[in-house]
């Protein structure tokens, strides 16, 4: 009997560690095209693939799940999740909480504003701050786009939403003078959103205001150090053989692999 | 409206688990206000002051922290407790968080509801041989339930809406299918009028079914 006890106490453990490689990823798949949902209801995008690559080069099964943003982390943390990749810039902030990969991708970042606005024939940086002076900017809650507004444009008044279209659709009705996200977003809006956006402004970086954070990364449980240093090898490896920047312009149509500073 | 033709069965899948959700959270949530009820009535002392402490304390957070705290922090007991990650499913999550939240509330309509059974009814009762159990049960709590019955049927609606914050721990129900759904055909209006349709809908019925109830329970009073 204590045999049989032991023998199947022996075969779980053995299961569990036959298991280890089953790893589960979390993203929140409503920001195309980083990921969004398709028609039969799979998860598909950049992040998609990337992740797909990166479980590929650790030989991991990896069974993506789909859950809002702002549980991501705290899932991540209780064990639900073992990686996260959801367009998640590397902050400070977070990097508390969890570990990130080394970075895959460096989105630009942009501003736009009402179609026919006077802001949209600037074309400076400099020039663009500092016609930006007490107007109203629209950004994402708890983005890198905030922080970089309340750093670089004090005398700019942010304005905080939940969600990037409606940024589009405020700057639109004129209740904000400009916006800031990411280019990619901003070129799906104004394709649903013929003629009434313009851009303003250069594409920027974190060169430009470091508060862009350092790229875009997969996160992971702190102190999962075997899986962080597979991963960051996948993600070099992927980095140097040009299969990030493959990926980056079958979805994005331009490359936004992450350059080594 | 042909997006909306395709991302429609998602959509429906959504209205399923929201109304699974709803309706387990509001039975257990009914379950855990009788039995509070009851041991407020006849319970000891330090019983009353623990419910007491849940339905000020519940009623006091917002339901997303509630949520928060029950399925983060139950995953990090149940992860202690076994030595490893224990998966709770979100389904089960998602309704046990939210009948925490509604056992308060339907608990304090329950409260009000008894209130109103005349204490007449108990004395008779009583006077009649039964003993005061007996009289809860079968004569002051039919009573009380049908006194409950607007009240209940509000917090049903309550409910039914609470449930689009479950999709933070990972629930896809409505709100969150339309989400998806928007961001993947960047027709945000379209999407969320279609998701408002369908709670109307919901709400509609619903109110429906609870007139027809209020009606039976006013019967013969």
């Amino acid at each position: 009997m204590k045999t049989l006890a032991l023998s199947s106490l022996l075969a779980c453990l053995l299961a569990g560690t036959a298991m280890a490689d089953n790893l589960r990823v979390g993203t929140s798949a409503d920001f195309p095209p980083w990921e969004s949902v398709n028609e039969a209801g799979d998860v598909i995008g950049f992040d998609r693939d990337v992740i797909d690559e990166v479980c590929k080069r650790i030989e991991a099964e990896c069974t993506v799940a789909n859950q809002a943003f702002d549980g991501l982390l705290p899932a991540l943390q209780v064990g639900k999740f073992d990686m996260v990749i959801s367009g998640m810039s590397i902050t400070e902030e977070r990097a508390e909480q969890v570990d990130f990969s080394g970075a895959y991708a460096e989105p630009p970042y942009r501003f736009a504003v009402a179609a026919g606005s006077d802001l949209a024939k600037i074309e400076k940086r400099e020039d663009l701050e500092a016609a930006l002076e007490g107007k109203v900017i629209g950004v994402q809650t708890g983005s890198t786009h905030e922080a970089v507004v309340r750093a670089n444009l004090p005398k700019s008044e942010p304005r905080l939403y939940e969600r990037n279209e409606q940024i589009a659709d405020d700057l639109n009705a004129g209740r904000i003078d400009a916006g800031l996200l990411e280019q990619s977003v901003w070129e799906q809006l104004m394709e649903a959103r013929e003629g009434q956006l313009s851009f303003a402004g250069p594409l920027l970086s974190s060169a430009d205001y470091a508060e862009f954070g350092n790229g875009t990364a997969i996160a992971m449980r702190k102190g999962s150090d075997e899986l962080k240093k597979r991963v960051d090898d996948a993600v070099a490896s992927m980095l140097a053989d040009g299969r990030i920047a493959e990926l980056s312009n079958k979805w994005f149509g331009y490359d936004l692999s992450y350059k080594a500073k | 409206m042909s997006v909306i033709l395709t991302y429609l069965p998602h959509l429906l899948q959504g209205l399923v688990v929201t109304l699974q959700v709803a309706a387990g959270s509001f039975v257990i949530g009914l379950l855990i206000a009788v039995l509070a009820v009851f041991g407020w009535n006849f319970g000891p002392r330090p019983l009353r002051w623990f419910i007491s402490a849940y339905v000020t304390i519940v009623r006091g957070l917002p339901e997303l922290l509630i949520i928060f705290l029950v399925f983060y922090g139950g995953t990090v007991l149940l992860s202690g407790a076994f030595g490893t990650y224990v998966e709770v499913n979100a389904l089960t999550a998602g309704i046990c968080a939210l009948s925490v939240v509604s056992g308060a509330y339907l608990t304090e309509i329950l409260r009000g509801a008894l209130l109103t059974v005349p204490q007449g009814q108990w004395e008779a009762a009583t006077s009649l041989g039964l003993s005061r159990m007996t009289a809860f049960r079968d004569v002051v709590l039919p009573q009380m339930l049908s006194y409950a019955v607007p009240g209940l049927g509000n917090q049903w609606l309550v409910i039914l809406k609470e449930s689009a914050l479950v999709s933070i721990i990972g629930l896809e129900e409505l709100m969150r299918k339309g989400v998806v759904a928007a961001g993947a055909t960047h027709s945000p209006m379209t999407f969320y009028l279609t998701v408002g349709a369908l709670y109307v809908a919901i709400t509609g019925v619903s109110t429906l079914i609870i007139g027809a109830a209020e009606r039976r329970a006013a019967r013969g009073r």
